[in-house]
């Protein structure tokens, strides 16, 4: 015990206590990124509309992210891409963590050689570029959403699966788990007992920091093409189309998009940190 | 046992508290260790006894300046007449004052084992005391060539152990020594101690191991509830109940299998949870309206100290 | 009903040395027996064994003539040595009690349980308070032999005595049989009738270090 009281107790600043702050800023984080969101579904069909009359205009206060060759109003498409990227990046990050946790239970649960057969697989999927095997799925999907998402989803396992097979063997080891069995007690229960509520925490912070990864991606995939179609006002298109009027010194067309999708990116590092502390069984001591 | 000087250590109403998360988001001080008093003399074995969260780590931590940075220590600890500070402590602590650590993680993992018994001495005068000492705690030539990953939980105890004895330290404080032990060596290991006391050291020897204390030691400090109750010559213990001055120290008495196997109901309170009054009261056959008022201050009886209203 | 172990030899590995050589043990109903011996004989190993932790390299355990079965609630019930690490550390202490159907009042009165522990988290209890509840857990009610590892060794002498009296009751009431493994000469004294030294039953070559 003396060992875990040894943890400074560093948070007393802004009178709150360390737990109390990294509740607050969850909550504010997690705030930003639905209020993105949200925005993005109301904004519909504005961030299409084109209008010549106002075409490449500067950041002002009026349109403070300026408009495009076409006039439209790179604000609102650079929020209707934030919402896509999070839309993509919630159900391929979800995905993505399922996937690797009920491999990752597989390979610790079941024989030697489903072990092995997971192992070889993990590595081949690590192995290949992550990028060139993205672009290769999500072509053979189709493109589109359903190629991206397949692409990216099928991509990212790997890490957290890894992680959860050895979670759940050191678990399996345990001698509360023996005890268990010799009360006669079936796998199935163990495992929804036991192990399942073992493995939550560190599905849900997988899970949140699997997302800058996928955001990313999405948009780098969008980039070259191989992600969603040219008419969506998704972060990577708009990059990728504003490549072309950069030269004409329409610098605002790329600089806002992307400065905004890293925001977003370490909005959830953030989060997923903060997850980290509160989910840890041992910092109750300080 | 001399007694024509000063008290070697002499710890008077210490009190230690932590600041620690109660519910999910409120924080409060806990109390852990309250009006703490011990003497320790030159050429003696003080045994410190008493079950698990009775404070017994925390005092040999507390002596050292060991405690970690969110705990608040009251109360005065002489070290040889003069207050142990801060900056006493840390000079004291590996020369004058040895500790003897329950967990065996404080070896150094990057030296050789034989090289950390012997510390910053390079004299043949500490190799010659180093060998003797391993070799009395089984632990052959070789073993002075390892590192602390290639031991034993057993090994590394016993070299944990001659550590802190192969110094010239005026007083150690042993944490649990033996556990990991087998009984041959547990036994060696503490006549060890025995012959540093006979020499003129002071050594503290915490345990909850009562058989143990009874053996080795001189006086035995009784603990519960994060103080004591209790500090008697240890020839007493042997004469029985009547010669014991507290109700606990009875109760241990009868408890153990050698004798009657027979406990008291209940349980030690919990730091956070203590009761108003002295804190055996809740389990005391002698308790009377005067025990919930105030816990009972030490006082000086039959040799001995206690603290109990009741105590004749 | 009755428990023996015939002539069962136990190692890790092919490459490790035996721990256990040609070792017979058996027990019958409401029999208490300690078992004693220096470490490093294997009390542990046996144990594990006879409570179907592990299984034998050689030999066999036998209960009532049948080997144990791998499913189901086995009559042999084991109480390790540290009860830190027989509970979940992410379960309530009332959801211990459940696992085995112990969560009774009259359990908890007589093991010295309060209400109040059964909302706390096993790293809120000390080492005392929890062996209670492994005891409680171990004692369900299809347990015909009971088997303490060293239950007791870093408890206090009040708690120790508390533990033994409510096992040796209900043993006696039960009519379980009772393995100890202890390192204490007075506890063996007062609670088996029987005592077995593997010094003598163990068959391994060299003193063990």
């Amino acid at each position: 015990m003396d060992k875990q009281l040894a943890i400074k107790a560093s948070g007393q600043r802004f009178g709150f206590n360390r737990r109390v702050r990294t509740v607050i800023i969850s909550i504010f984080l997690l705030g930003i990124i639905i209020g993105i969101f949200i925005a993005g579904i109301f904004i519909g069909d504005d961030a299409m509309a084109v209008d010549f009359t106002r075409k490449g205009i500067r950041p002002s206060w009026e349109y403070p992210f300026g408009t495009d060759w076409l006039g439209r109003n790179m604000l609102l498409r650079t929020v209707k891409g934030l919402s896509i990227s999070i839309m993509v990046g919630t159900v391929a990050s979800a995905v993505s963590a399922v996937l690797a946790t009920i491999i990752g239970i597989a390979a610790a649960m079941g024989s030697k050689w489903m072990d092995s057969a997971i192992g070889w697989l993990i590595d081949l999927v690590m192995g290949v570029p992550h990028l060139l095997l993205l672009i290769l799925i999500a072509f053979a999907c189709g493109r589109g959403l359903t190629g991206l998402l397949t692409g990216i989803a099928v991509t990212h396992w790997t890490g957290l699966a890894r992680l959860v097979r050895a979670e759940v063997l050191q678990i399996r080891s345990q001698q509360y788990i023996t005890i268990s069995r010799r009360l006669g007690k079936s796998t199935g229960w163990i495992l929804l007992h036991h192990i399942l509520p073992h493995v939550l925490p560190q599905f849900v912070v997988g899970l949140v920091l699997l997302f800058p990864h996928a955001i990313l991606h999405e948009s780098s995939l969008s980039f070259l093409g191989y992600g969603l179609p040219p008419e969506q006002p998704a972060i990577g298109i708009i990059l990728a189309e504003s490549m072309k009027y950069l030269t004409g010194g329409m610098w605002w067309l790329a600089f806002f998009p992307g400065i905004t999708l890293v925001l977003i990116v370490i909005l959830f590092d953030k989060l997923g940190e903060n997850l980290k502390t509160l989910l840890d069984p041992y910092s109750a001591h300080e | 046992m001399c007694h024509d000087n000063l008290p070697l250590l002499e710890v008077d109403n210490l009190s230690v508290s932590f600041r620690m998360y109660d519910k999910a988001f409120e924080q409060r001080d806990l109390k852990v260790i309250q009006d703490l008093t011990i003497t320790v003399n030159k050429g003696e074995i003080l045994a410190v006894a008493g079950s698990s969260g009775s404070g017994k780590s925390l005092l040999a931590h507390a002596v050292l300046g060991l405690l970690p940075q969110n705990a608040t220590v009251g109360g005065r600890i002489f070290y040889k007449g003069r207050p142990l500070d801060v900056e006493n402590q840390r000079k004291l602590r590996g020369s004058e004052i040895a500790l003897i650590p329950q967990s065996v993680t404080y070896l150094d993992p990057l030296m050789q084992v034989g090289k950390q018994a012997r510390g910053a001495d390079k004299s043949p005068k500490r190799l010659r005391r180093q060998r003797e000492v391993f070799q009395r705690l089984n632990l052959t030539r070789q073993t002075e060539k390892l590192y602390p990953f290639q031991l034993s939980g057993g090994m590394a105890r016993r070299v944990l152990f001659s550590t802190a004895i192969i110094t010239d330290a005026e007083l150690v404080i042993a944490d649990e020594p033996t556990p990991g032990m087998h009984l041959d060596q547990a036994l060696e290991a503490l006549s060890i101690l025995r012959e540093l006391a006979d020499k003129g050291k002071g050594i503290i020897l915490i345990t909850h191991d009562i058989d143990l204390a009874l053996q080795f030691a001189d006086k035995i400090a009784v603990f519960y509830a994060g103080t004591t109750v209790e500090e008697l010559p240890v020839a007493d213990f042997a004469k029985g109940p009547g010669a014991l001055r507290h109700p606990y120290s009875k109760a241990l008495w009868h408890a153990l299998p050698q004798n009657d196997f027979m406990p008291i109901e209940g349980f030690q309170p919990y730091a956070g949870d203590l009761p108003e009054g002295c804190l055996f009261a809740p389990r005391c056959p002698l308790k009377t309206s005067e025990c919930e008022a105030e816990n009972p201050p030490m006082r000086k009886l039959r040799g001995g100290k206690v603290r109990c209203v009741h105590a004749s | 009903m009755h428990l023996e172990a015939n002539n069962i030899y136990f190692r890790y590995t092919s490459k490790t040395p035996f721990i256990l050589k040609k070792v017979s043990f058996s027990i019958g109903e409401g029999e208490r027996v300690g078992v004693v011996s220096p470490s490093g004989y294997g009390k542990t190993t046996l144990v594990k064994i006879l409570a179907g932790y592990e299984k034998p390299t050689k030999g066999e355990v036998l209960l009532d003539g049948k080997p144990l079965d791998p499913k189901g609630i086995l009559p042999v019930q084991l109480i390790p040595q540290h009860p830190e690490s027989s509970v979940n550390p992410r379960w309530k202490m009332q959801k211990v009690l459940e696992e085995a159907g112990q969560l009774r009042s009259e359990v908890m009165s007589a093991m010295g349980i309060e209400p109040e522990w059964l909302d706390r988290y096993p790293r809120e209890l000390s080492g005392g308070e929890l062996q209670r509840f492994c005891v409680a857990r171990a004692l369900c009610a299809d347990t015909r032999f009971l088997i303490a590892d060293e239950i007791s060794t870093m408890l206090d002498v009040i708690t120790q005595a508390q533990i033994w009296r409510y096992i040796l009751s209900e043993a006696d009431r039960r009519g379980i049989g009772l393995v100890v493994v202890t390192h204490n000469p007075a506890l063996a004294e007062r609670v088996c009738a029987r005592i077995v030294d593997l010094r003598d039953i163990n068959h391994i070559e060299q003193e063990p270090k």
